[in-house]
């Protein structure tokens, strides 16, 4: 089974929680994926969006302002110029959240589209600051926010994994146990600690690409 | 060898040794190389996050967007210039338009055709909803306006299509006691650069300018 088969069963589920028919493609041996209720939470709200009030908005900001504040704090350092990104890009949504169409692309790569051009506005601005007479370099780097959108993806998804993966994984990365180790330290069959640690990982890299794929 | 397990190559990509035999296809095979490349880019990224990676934002920031919001809708308008003719002669294009209206639907009895509808939502504290959307009637753009639930007031309600920061401002005409109102659009407005339908509870004091009391707006569709 390839690695891009395991993601579209993932997607398929996460459409269709509690298809039988679906999850018995899937090892029915599996252990449960905790996550797929966080995804269905945010695909709602995501739904939601366009068209709702302001408890709909509310939601929305709660949900994924850390994502835009903590890439604006990346890129821009000044904790106060990241609050004022994250003021101005959520303006700027609920003026425009109309235009936002959930069938096209994940509501957190939109809100991320306009963080990554107001921080663009931000380091213009400072730059000409700096100075004035000076303009921008042409291409004055999309690297640093790529760079850094990358992170908060990765460890937005590491924080919504629930557990026990969160914990199978955290052990993993920053304990650097192996997965025997890790299924003697939880006492869980090797082969669940197996299942989480891949199933873990393809979401982690599968949202990355997902959100990322929208800007 | 078959291609690696997807479990696999996610304990490789975590730093497991692979047996000689995966190592050897890793080397060989390009599509399982990228699947673990790809799934070692991810392992690199979540080992180097820092404790606070995610972070929310304070608390003021929240409140200053939640007033903004608020504060768009509640407007501040800029004392607009009024661009439309005086009520008595724009009730009088209405009654002549919807007379127009109504005779030929009673000939004809052919729909409005609907361009474009949003939902009223209320603002503040009131509790009044409804609809509006913009319809062609014999080739006349109008505003269909249908709310429930207005307050009283000893004043009267006014249609108008806001620029969406609401810096500009077009008043369509009033709304009549049983809340619904065929108005027609002034030729040449562009709904793209006024979209947001709004109407404002005005009082009797002969200021021709928004009173800044919204109690209902929607924005309609691109």
């Amino acid at each position: 089974m390839s690695g891009d088969t395991v993601v579209l069963l993932d997607v398929e589920r996460a459409a269709r929680r509690g298809g039988r028919p679906v999850m018995a493609l899937v090892d029915p041996a599996e252990p449960s994926d905790p996550t797929l209720d966080a995804d269905a939470a945010d695909a709602r709200l995501a739904a939601a969006f366009p068209t709702g009030g302001e408890p709909t908005f509310a939601a929305v900001y709660s949900r994924w302002a850390p994502l835009v504040y903590s890439t604006a704090r990346r890129v821009l350092v000044d904790s106060h110029e990241a609050a004022d990104v994250t003021q101005e890009v959520f303006v700027s949504a609920w003026r425009s959240r109309a235009t936002f169409d959930p069938d096209l692309g994940s509501l957190p790569g939109w809100l991320l589209t306009i963080t990554r051009r107001r921080i663009a506005d931000h380091l213009d601005r400072r730059s000409r600051q700096a100075d004035p007479t000076d303009t921008p370099p042409p291409d004055s780097g999309d690297a640093p926010v790529d760079e850094a959108i990358d992170r908060i993806l990765i460890a937005d998804e590491l924080s919504r994994l629930g557990e026990p993966p969160g914990t199978i994984m955290r052990l993993a990365f920053y304990d650097q146990l192996t997965h025997a180790e890790i299924a003697e330290r939880l006492q869980l069959p090797l082969g669940t600690v197996k299942s989480h640690i891949r199933r873990s990982l393809e979401r982690m890299r599968h949202r990355w690409e997902l959100d990322r794929g929208a800007l | 060898m078959a291609h690696c397990e997807p479990q696999t190559l996610s304990l490789i990509a975590l730093g497991e040794p692979p047996s000689a035999e995966e190592a050897m296809h890793l080397v060989t095979c390009d599509s399982c190389r990228r699947d673990w490349e790809s799934m070692r880019a991810t392992v690199e990224v979540a080992r180097d996050l820092d404790d606070d990676e995610l972070m929310s934002p304070p608390d003021h920031v929240w409140a200053a967007i939640a007033e903004d919001i608020t504060e768009s809708a509640s407007v501040t308008p800029l004392r607009p210039r009024r661009r439309v003719a005086p009520w008595i002669a724009l009730a009088a294009a209405v009654g002549v338009v919807l007379g127009g209206a109504i005779g030929a639907s009673a000939m004809r009895s052919a729909p409005p055709e609907i361009v474009a509808s949003v939902a009223l939502e209320p603002l503040a504290e009131y509790s009044a909803a409804g609809t509006a959307s913009v319809e062609v009637v014999d080739g006349t753009e109008m505003l269909a306006v249908d709310v429930t639930g207005l307050p009283a007031t000893d004043g009267y309600f006014e249609v108008w299509l806001l620029a969406p920061d609401a810096s500009s401002m077009i008043a369509l005409g009033t709304l009549g006691p049983g809340e619904k109102a065929v108005l027609p659009l002034p030729a040449g407005v562009s709904l793209a650069d006024y979209p947001v339908v709004d109407i404002s509870a005005e009082p009797y004091d002969g200021d021709p300018t928004h009173s800044t009391d919204s109690v209902v707006r929607g924005t309609l569709p691109a």
